[in-house]
């Protein structure tokens, strides 16, 4: 009996790519529904219904995109028929897990966003951050995140800065009137203004789509590394270089321990952690360049956060941090087996450099 | 295993019930035999019959006669009808000698028995290894004399019977049948090389296996080198992942060192090699007959009797899948597999019809194997999974690219094209083909 010729190996995992964007799809799902619930209980119908406007938009935005750009892009291929083109559109647009990156753009945009705005800034994402890289898997740039930065700086205000239907945030609170340099009065008043930490984490803040549903967010990131489709190191490194920086600004500033809490639950910063900086096409492919990825990325989010006058930026560093992928994958090409003390030596020095880069800019400047 | 770097192997189902439990079938009179004047790339052979010489089981046939000296025999008796290009393992055709049976199972020994293997001294032993032609019974074929050239210091002699690879259990039905041959073939090769410890590392959850090989190693605890230091011999019992049984891996767990990448297990002070190849050495000692016989695996959800068959070197495939009751029912080659060794390294193989070597342990039917290929979403699941810490993604990236630089930093040749990358990655990318063609690319550059 013959058979044709097949490369070794010959079994294959059960874990499936599709698999894996189901279960991240299914976290982004239920932090949706957390924020929408939550969104309901503080602050009434018109405000969820809105929300769910701008969701509803992005998605179907997203689908339609590249259905679209799957019609007219068919490699040559012939159709009977246009049903059987559009058919032919659909795999392809499975394959791109659209509405991952549709929701996680909702989820970041402010609740006062206009429509028009939204539906530019999905075709951003989808379009010009996505499908003209070649699609899903060649992509450079974090498509959310060019939608975000994109939508924001074509379409002004409304997008990025203080959020005119709901109120302003905290963080545009914060960064307008004191640039993050608080004192424990301030600060603390500040915090006691939305009624503490504990509301803050749980859903009574106006902001972005996703903001109140921070809980969930942290739920759905124990359930993504529980079902490994995530690297847990890039969240924990962020916020744990986060966490280091802005503690050490405390002492400067001589503010209490409260103040490196509130950076952490401020703005998308959390959301951008685990939805992010965790998108594997668009960070670093090895365990230390993800490291060192999460590392620059807290440095360059928190020098925009204090030296700018914009509030969001963790999508913008997000943007920053993508271009440097090829160079750290290049920089920790080396035999990971092999070389583990200079691996760890390595993310140390990036630590530091990280943390003296950020405050040095920030005191000197500030 | 690491931080940085990950698990470094996976874990496949093993697919071992299908003809661990079954007892070994034989199948010792095949009508003829090919024996391919081809050993590991070489085909450089002196060949000693003629077309019509009559041959005896243990004639010397051929000789290879390049770097390595490995003799041929003849695993039947009869006559030379043939000596042509055939359909090889290694997929090129290469020629065969064929023996037509003559049933009478005419013996020619290669030397006296030796009743008393503590007569032989150190060189004794590489000397009949060199006369006999054994090699790595498991995949690699590698002439087992020339692994003592390089002997200085070694410590261990290891006995690797772990049989990582899925489906394959026909080490296991020889050292469960052999567990004599198995320790006294430790002790020869201990003598061999000077060591003072011998290890036979085995998976952990071949219980019965384990039971046999620890009563057996108590009859072999009374031992002494020339130097009369006692020799230690110990079974020892490793976890059940993929590549266990790549010596790296395996030195790793059981002795609990790394050594330089750049070297070899013997440059650590220990000599690895293959249980049956041990048994068999043994008792070609004990008979004074070369290999003339193997147990192959045959095995997978294509075969419709998967089973452990015993038979004469060069016997037929397609005979004795046949013999075994042959495929299943409506097979169909088109979405099946067949493979020359176990699913992670073995060969796809394109035909039936080739003879079964010496080093080959397996063969297999798979079905249904394909799966559609997704994009690379750069998920570092090739990386994690490499037992040698190499990043197979970026490799095949740079390969693309031609970036030679890149990939020698990459460590592109370091590669043991074991196959785990392919296995591990969720798109079902040929992730380990791509990196072996890079390698091969790289050392033709470089
Ligand atoms: S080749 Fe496969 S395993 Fe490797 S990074 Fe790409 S998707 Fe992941
Ligand atoms: S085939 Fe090569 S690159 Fe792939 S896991 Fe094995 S050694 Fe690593």
């Amino acid at each position: 009996m013959r058979f044709a010729y097949k490369p070794s190996p010959h079994i294959k995992a059960r874990v499936s790519t599709k698999d894996i964007l189901n279960t991240v799809l299914i976290a982004l799902i239920f932090v949706t529904a957390w924020s929408l619930v939550a969104q309901f209980i503080n602050f009434g119908t018109d405000y969820v219904l809105r929300s769910a406007l701008i969701i509803a938009v992005a998605c179907v935005v997203a689908i339609l995109t590249n259905v679209v750009f799957y019609l007219v892009k068919t490699d040559g291929q012939k159709f009977s028929s246009f049903v059987e083109r559009l058919k032919s559109t659909v795999p392809k647009t499975k394959k791109g897990a659209p509405l991952i990156t549709a929701l996680i753009l909702a989820l970041s945009l402010p609740v006062g966003t206009p429509i028009y705005a939204v539906i530019i800034a999905t075709i951003f994402a989808e379009f010009f951050a996505k499908l003209l890289f070649g699609g899903f898997g060649g992509n450079v740039f974090n498509p959310a995140a060019v939608g975000l930065v994109v939508g924001g700086i074509t379409f002004g205000s409304q997008v990025i800065l203080p959020d005119v239907y709901a109120g302003a945030t905290p963080l545009a609170t914060i960064s307008g009137l004191y640039g993050w340099r608080l004192t424990d009065a301030t600060g603390l008043g500040f915090i006691a203004g939305y009624g503490g930490f504990i509301p803050m984490l749980f859903g009574a803040v106006r902001g972005s789509i996703g903001d109140p549903a921070r809980v969930a967010v942290l739920i759905a990131l124990v359930f993504m590394i529980y079902k490994r489709v995530l690297d847990w190191v890039v969240p924990a490194v962020y916020i744990a270089t986060v966490v280091a920086i802005t503690g050490l600004f405390s002492l400067y500033l001589g503010v209490g321990i409260w103040y490196p809490t509130l950076h952490v639950l401020s703005g998308g910063l959390l959301f951008g952690a685990v939805f992010m900086a965790t998108d594997p096409v668009t960070t670093p492919v090895n365990r230390q360049g993800r490291i060192l990825f999460a590392i620059f990325l807290a440095m360059v989010t928190l020098v925009i956060r204090f030296n700018s006058s914009h509030t969001e930026s963790m999508a913008f560093s997000i943007l920053i941090m993508n271009m440097f992928v090829p160079l750290i994958d290049r920089k920790t090409a080396n035999i990971t087996k092999e070389s583990t003390t200079m691996k760890a030596v390595g993310v140390c020095i990036a630590f530091v450099i990280a943390i003296s880069v950020t405050l040095g800019l920030t005191i000197t400047l500030g | 295993m690491g931080f940085f770097s990950g698990p470094n192997q996976v874990i496949a189902d093993n697919a071992k019930e299908l003809t661990g439990s079954k007892p070994i079938m034989e199948y010792l009179k095949p009508k003829t035999v090919a024996i391919p004047l081809k050993h590991m790339k070489s085909e450089a052979f002196d060949v000693h019959v003629e077309v019509g010489d009559d041959v005896k089981i243990g004639t010397k046939i051929a000789t290879r006669n390049d770097n390595f000296t490995v003799p041929l025999f003849s695993s039947v008796s009869g006559k030379v009808i043939a000596i042509e290009k055939r359909d090889h393992v290694t997929l090129k055709k290469a020629n065969h000698i064929i023996i037509e049976n003559n049933f009478l199972d005419e013996k020619e020994p290669l030397f006296e028995p030796i009743a008393d293997f503590r007569t032989l001294s150190r060189d004794d032993v590489v000397n009949y290894l060199k006369l006999d032609g054994h090699q790595g019974m498991s995949g690699d074929g590698y002439a087992t004399y020339a692994k003592f050239e390089k002997v200085r210091h070694v410590r261990t002699v290891m006995l690797n019977g772990v049989e990582c690879e899925p489906y394959i259990t026909a080490d296991e039905a020889s050292m469960m049948n052999n567990a004599d041959l198995l320790f006294e073939g430790l002790l020869l090769f201990i003598k061999g090389s000077g060591a003072k410890e011998g290890i036979i590392a085995i998976d952990r959850n071949r219980t019965d296996l384990a039971k046999i090989l620890n009563e057996t190693a108590k009859k072999y605890s009374d031992h002494y080198t020339d130097q009369n230091i006692k020799i230690k011999i110990q079974v020892s019992f490793v976890p059940d992942t993929y590549p266990m049984g790549w010596e790296r891996t395996l030195i790793e767990e059981v002795l609990g060192f790394t050594y330089d990448i750049n070297k070899y297990p013997v440059d650590a002070g220990v000599l690895v090699f293959n249980t049956t190849t041990a048994i068999e050495f043994a008792r070609t000692l004990k008979t004074g007959l070369p290999l003339y016989e193997r147990v192959v695996t045959l095995s997978g959800e294509g075969l419709a009797n998967p089973q452990n068959v015993r038979v004469r070197i060069g016997t037929i495939l397609k005979e004795v899948i046949d013999e075994t009751g042959g495929y299943i029912e409506g097979f169909d080659p088109k979405n099946a597999r067949l493979i020359a060794g176990g699913p992670f390294m073995g060969s796809g193989i394109i035909t039936d019809e080739l003879s079964i070597p010496a080093a080959t342990g397996a063969f297999l039917s798979l079905v249904n194997t394909e799966k559609e290929v997704l994009p690379c979403l750069r998920c570092g699941s090739c990386i994690e999974h490499c037992p040698v810490g190499i990043q197979p993604v970026q490799i095949a990236a740079a390969h693309k690219i031609r970036d030679l630089d890149f990939m020698e930093k990459l460590g592109t040749d370091r590669c043991i094209e074991c196959g785990a990358c392919t296995f591990a990655c969720p798109s079902f990318i040929e992730v380990a083909d791509s990196t072996s063609k890079a390698k091969n690319f790289y050392l033709s550059r470089k």
